[in-house]
């Protein structure tokens, strides 16, 4: 016996696109614009259950998708993605009306080292910005403490391990203050400076730089 | 007239050096900071706080007047009244506001010097014109005999280095 709401759901969910996409309608059948030629091949316009342009908060950009491969293919910005992820830590070409290819709602994820390298970006200019506005604010103080005691500086220890490089690449220009963050950030891990060292701030950089080379946060 | 980088800095965060009455006598250098330069030093930074920095040994670690003023004796200076010059001795002021201490300048020259957080030092002729609110005022004074500060005499400044 067929449970016609189970039918009718399934009708829904198999629906295609009510408007084909010119990258597969059957005239340009054989070509996925935006994707190199070798893809063309290597796929197939046959198994291409749905391409088309898709934007969201954090990705748009043309984007095919093969179930029979379980794969997708984007093109962001020019920049061509073999490997995207279909997942659940995504953007979605819109909540109202997503995307279905084949019945499938479309998630599209640029690939993670794409998403990786936006984010370190972001976070650097972030960084930049609060470190900028935290040297405006406390470079006529005299005491670490008194310095470390500044809003934009605590927002850059609040950042955490992931901010360690960059301070770090901060470190090979400036002596600023920054050992405070590193210890706030590296805690027990901190190197120890010894009382001969204490103070001499070129010094004190030069061991950190080896603590960061030697756990990995500063590269060559 | 065109204004300095070094002016623009002082005057922006010292407004009562805006009379012009003061004079920049460094560059501007993270090597050593004011209570460095108040104890005669100038290649390493003293701090009570932070454990990267020097402070003298067997002297409280903490940001209070009494660690200060035990920490500058290390240097054979004692308390005194006020800051006004006398001959033979030379002089240092800590300034503090409500946090504590913030802040320490030496008499040189019949006026007094001052390294400013990370940027330059300067030689201000008198103690008010370096008062704000992150340094407060000279709250304490402290003196000894200008032979200290002869090396033909002494190797050394400060008892904990010897």
């Amino acid at each position: 016996m067929i449970d016609n709401d189970l039918l009718s759901s399934m009708q829904g969910r198999l629906q295609k696109p009510t408007k084909p996409s010119p990258y597969t309608s059957p005239a340009r059948r054989r070509t996925l614009i935006g994707f190199p030629p070798e893809l063309q091949g290597a796929f197939g316009s046959g198994q291409t259950a749905f391409a088309g342009q898709v934007s969201g908060d954090r990705f748009s950009g043309n984007v095919a998708i093969f179930p029979r491969s379980n794969r997708i293919v984007v093109n962001q910005n020019g920049v061509f993605i073999p490997q995207a992820v279909l997942g659940n830590d995504v953007v979605v070409a819109s909540e109202k009306e997503p995307l279905r290819a084949g019945g499938i709602r479309v998630i599209v994820s640029a690939q993670p080292r794409v998403a990786q390298a936006e984010a370190q970006e972001s976070l650097e200019l972030e960084f930049k910005s609060l470190a900028q506005r935290w040297r405006n604010e406390t470079a006529h103080l005299s005491i670490a403490s008194e310095k470390a005691n500044n809003f934009a500086y605590q927002q850059i220890v609040g950042m955490g391990e992931k901010v360690l490089p960059i301070i770090f690449r901060e470190l090979e220009t400036t002596t600023s203050d920054w050992f405070w963050a590193l210890r706030a950030i590296a805690r027990d891990r901190a190197p120890v400076i010894s009382a001969e060292d204490r103070g001499r701030v070129r010094r004190i950089a030069e061991i950190w730089m080896e603590w960061g080379r030697q756990n990995g946060y500063v590269s060559g | 007239m065109v204004m300095s980088p070094a002016d623009i800095w002082v005057q922006h965060h010292f407004p009562n050096l805006r009379n012009g009455q003061y004079r920049v006598t460094s560059e501007d250098t993270r090597d050593y900071n004011c209570l460095a330069w108040a104890a005669g030093e100038n290649d390493r930074k003293w701090d009570p706080n932070d454990p990267d920095h020097h402070w003298p040994d067997g002297v409280l670690r903490e940001q209070t007047m009494p660690a200060f003023i035990a920490a500058y004796a290390t240097c054979h200076y004692v308390e005194c009244q006020d800051g006004e010059s006398e001959e033979g001795f030379e002089k240092i002021a800590i300034y503090a506001n409500q946090r504590g201490p913030q802040h320490a300048a030496k008499q040189l020259n019949g006026a007094w010097s001052s390294k400013l957080g990370d940027g330059w030092d300067i030689e201000h002729p008198t103690l008010e014109g370096i008062e704000n609110s992150a340094y407060g005022k000279a709250v304490a004074f402290m003196k000894r005999p200008t032979t200290f500060n002869d090396p033909k005499l002494f190797v050394n400044e400060c008892d904990y280095e010897k």
